[in-house]
């Protein structure tokens, strides 16, 4: 299985060094022929501009005239193939430099397509350049000129490498090129800002001229008055961050130093001229030789300062460089990597008011308070010791975020932002949560009364009812800001509602997953697919009617089950959407995205026609385990779905009468019992062996937006 | 050029580098080695900072060594599984829709 992928990668080996090679030849070879100059610098830029423009010129001289021959990957048909008119060494060198970036792209796409069959013409290409390699042989990717011609890139996988082919023919690393490449960036940004972030780049601005704003030194403020942000955009967007896939072939042809021709790990871009070193001499030399000040550390986008020999920061600067990420989780589809934390002006403000820090050790009991039962309110103290103990929510109810602009007593989500500052106050004494009970009452009707209550019910309830204070209160809130500044808010209320129905309120961002069911029709066996939001997962316990009467015992069981394609028989024909007709189908659920907390809900009340029972065979649940099994898409090798049981709701008695208890994680490998008014400590065993009703799991790596 | 490079450019292109960087940096400070290794350069800090011309550069040299030896093995192995996987998958999506 490894053969053809070492093979590729030796091939491309070849290809890179050969260009290399060529490069370095040429370097030498040729007197420098300024071709473009950038509008500021002065001669010193020249000589590295034209140090990448002449990569070809000494080949194509030589052998001009012997470029070609196309490469569709999987296009057989030979209208793909592209001839090149031979090209003079004396024209435009800027042609030569595509043509052979072209080359570098096409052994990039040699191998990526490592094992294609004989008839493939991409092989055929990459054979060719490898048996021609003293001559110049151009391999221009067919499929690159296709997404060229057509603009639509409907095969993203693969056709990635060709379609940054498609863009060369901007042209080379210069001058020109980068003020096309900002273009771009700004084009991309206003995109951005539009469809996702306006509203944070504006709070940003404003922070920035608050408190915190950092504006470097003294040598990059008379950087900026002479240059201005554009280089340092262009130059974060394409060789730091790359925003799309021109930036990242770019980045893989361009980035090496020029001084050792190594693509080091810590590359230094000098933010004057066009110039790529490694971190220590190289680099230093080079800014000391120019007397450059300001160079641009590539792999993590910190600017340097050679005057000061420091790192140094800047705010605006760093407004760029997060547009920048934000372009490149965009285009890669991925999170947003790791932000440090920038205290807004409100956030500095707090801490400097309030000087006193509270250091929490272990063993320490702040964060654990008993709850009065105030009769058979059992079922609403175990749902709330398992929410204070969810460390998200805790996190954004300490933080104090919800703003409410109304009275507090009557939003359900003041009311759970006091419990917090009750819980952690540092009081030991038993809370009563009369006024909790009262709200949910006037928010849940069917929760009223001194009745027992089901704790499942209880939660769901409670989720609905603070989802829904948080959707009213941010649209108060922003009814009130929209009216008081028009200007600031007027894009906010798209961020409210986002697609499918669901917003972004604390509720929604830490418990709705996405649940897939796919249908499949038996006849056609067309598939389909409907997504819908869950707050928990609630599981089957008796037996499988189905698979010869099996009874899960753990979890993962259960999970399966549940995941597994049913049958819906013959009394149950669903209209099929492809060949219009009532067919036998099966159902499978998968899980399309998880919440950052999973709650399971173990069906131990059973109601049918004939008994109501309480199941309360055994299940076994894990401390950690990883979901990934049943994801939708089981081959997102970066997807982490690894969790870990935070809280259980115990429920002991019969179906008619019985009592809630909990058990909730308080520190790390620290659990405690929670029942009512008394707590106490709680073994980790004694947890996994208790019956279970609910279970909270929680997200163990969390991602950035 | 050696292996390594062309991995490298292999995966910039493919954007897999990027993604491979933030799967490192996530276990990095999982593992507790971002504040290990913030312990250290305050350490070094405290026992230096005296020296007025003690730079950042003297400060990356003199803890890059100890920082990479920090860096646990079952991280190391989980990041090389995980580029052996990305080049299988592209192999495996090459052949697919050639054979299919």
């Amino acid at each position: 299985n490894r053969v053809p992928i070492l093979q590729h990668l030796c091939v491309f080996i070849a290809k890179v060094a050969k260009i290399r090679r060529k490069q370095r030849k040429s370097d030498k070879a040729f007197v420098p022929q300024p071709c473009s100059k950038r509008t500021k610098t002065k001669e010193n830029s020249v000589d590295s501009t034209t140090s990448v423009i002449s990569i070809t010129s000494s080949s194509s001289s030589t052998h001009s005239g012997s470029v070609v021959v196309a490469g569709g990957l999987n296009n057989t048909s030979s209208n793909n193939k592209r001839f090149y008119p031979g090209t003079g060494a004396g024209r435009g060198t800027a042609e030569n430099e595509t043509a052979a970036e072209a080359a570098a792209a096409a052994d990039s796409v040699a191998a990526a397509k490592t094992t294609t069959t004989t008839k493939s013409s991409a092989k055929s290409a990459a054979g060719r350049c490898v048996a021609t390699e003293e001559n110049e042989t151009v391999a221009r990717s067919g499929r690159g000129r296709g997404v060229e011609r057509g603009k639509d890139d409907k095969d993203e996988a693969t056709g990635s490498e060709s379609d940054g082919g498609a863009k060369l023919t901007k042209g080379p690393l210069n001058a020109a090129y980068l003020s096309a490449c900002l273009r771009t960036v700004q084009k991309l940004a206003i995109e951005l800002d539009v469809s996702v972030d306006a509203k944070s780049v504006a709070s940003r601005e404003r922070e920035a001229s608050g408190v915190m704003s950092e504006t470097g030194c003294r040598h990059y403020q008379s950087y900026l008055k002479e240059h201005g942000y554009d280089t340092y955009r262009v130059i974060d967007a394409y060789f730091s961050a790359c925003v799309n896939k021109d930036a990242r072939l770019k980045k893989a042809i361009h980035c090496y130093c020029f001084e050792c021709g190594s693509a080091s790990i810590q590359l230094y871009a000098c933010l004057h001229c066009i110039y790529f070193g490694c971190r220590g001499s190289h680099i230093h030399s080079h800014l000391r030789a120019k007397k450059h000040h300001v160079a641009l550390e590539l792999s993590h986008g910190t600017l340097y300062c050679h005057a000061c020999r420091d790192f140094i920061y800047d705010s605006r600067s760093r407004e760029y460089a997060l547009i920048n990420r934000k372009l490149e989780a965009k285009d890669l589809q991925k999170s947003l990597g790791w932000q440090p934390w920038i205290p807004s002006a409100k956030d500095s403000n707090l801490l400097l008011a309030n000087p006193r820090r509270r250091l929490v050790r272990p063993n320490q009991t702040i964060g654990l308070r008993g709850l009065l039962n105030l009769g058979a309110t059992c079922f609403m103290n175990c749902i709330v010791q398992a929410l204070v103990h969810t460390p998200l929510l805790s996190d954004y109810f300490m933080s104090d975020r919800h703003d409410c602009g109304k009275s507090s007593h009557k939003c359900l989500v003041c009311e759970v932002s006091r419990l917090f500052q009750e819980f952690y106050s540092g009081s030991r004494s038993p809370l009563s949560l009369h006024r909790l009970l009262h709200l949910i009452w006037n928010h849940a009707k069917h929760l009223a009364g001194y009745e027992q209550q089901d704790a499942h019910e209880f939660f769901i309830a409670t989720l609905d009812v603070l989802h829904r204070h948080c959707v009213k209160a941010k649209a108060e809130h922003e009814s009130k800001s929209n009216s008081s500044s028009s200007g600031s808010g007027t894009n906010s209320t798209s961020s409210s509602t986002s697609s499918y129905g669901q917003c972004n309120c604390i509720i929604d961002q830490i418990f709705t997953g996405m649940l897939q069911s796919d249908v499949v029709c038996q006849a056609c066996k067309g598939v389909s697919t409907t997504f819908d939001p869950f707050w928990d997962i609630s599981l089957d316990l008796g037996e499988t009617t189905t698979h010869g009467g099996v009874t899960p015992k753990t979890l993962i069981d259960c999970l399966e089950r549940y995941t597994r394609a049913e049958h819906l028989g013959s009394a149950a024909k669903i209209k099929c959407s492809t060949c219009k007709s009532y067919q036998e189908s099966t159902k499978q659920f998968s899980l399309r995205t998880l919440p950052s907390v999973v709650s399971f809900h173990l069906k131990r009340f059973e109601h049918s026609a004939l008994i109501d029972r309480k199941i309360s065979s055994f299940i076994q649940f894990p401390v950690e385990f990883d979901m990934t099994p049943f994801m939708s898409e089981k081959k997102n090798a970066y997807g982490d779905f690894r969790f870990s049981l935070y809280a259980v709701v115990n429920h002991v008695g019969t179906i008619d009468t019985g009592h809630y208890t909990a058990y909730v994680r308080h520190q790390k490998d620290t659990w405690v019992k929670c029942d009512d008014h008394v707590i106490t400590m709680a073994s980790l065993k004694q947890v996994l062996d208790s019956e279970g009703y609910l279970l909270f799991y929680h997200k163990n790596v969390l991602e950035y937006e | 050029m050696t292996i390594f490079n062309a991995v490298d450019k292999f995966t910039m292109m493919s954007g897999d580098r990027v993604k491979i960087k933030d799967l490192l940096s996530s276990r990095l400070t999982e593992c507790g080695w971002r504040d290990e290794v913030r312990l250290l350069c305050r350490s070094i800090l405290q026992e230096k900072g005296a020296i007025s011309s003690f730079t950042v550069e003297q400060l990356v040299t003199e803890v890059t060594p100890r920082a990479r030896s920090l860096v646990p093995d079952a991280v190391k192995k989980e990041l090389l599984i995980k580029i052996r996987t990305i080049f299988d998958e592209n192999e495996a999506d090459d052949i697919d829709p050639e054979e299919a």
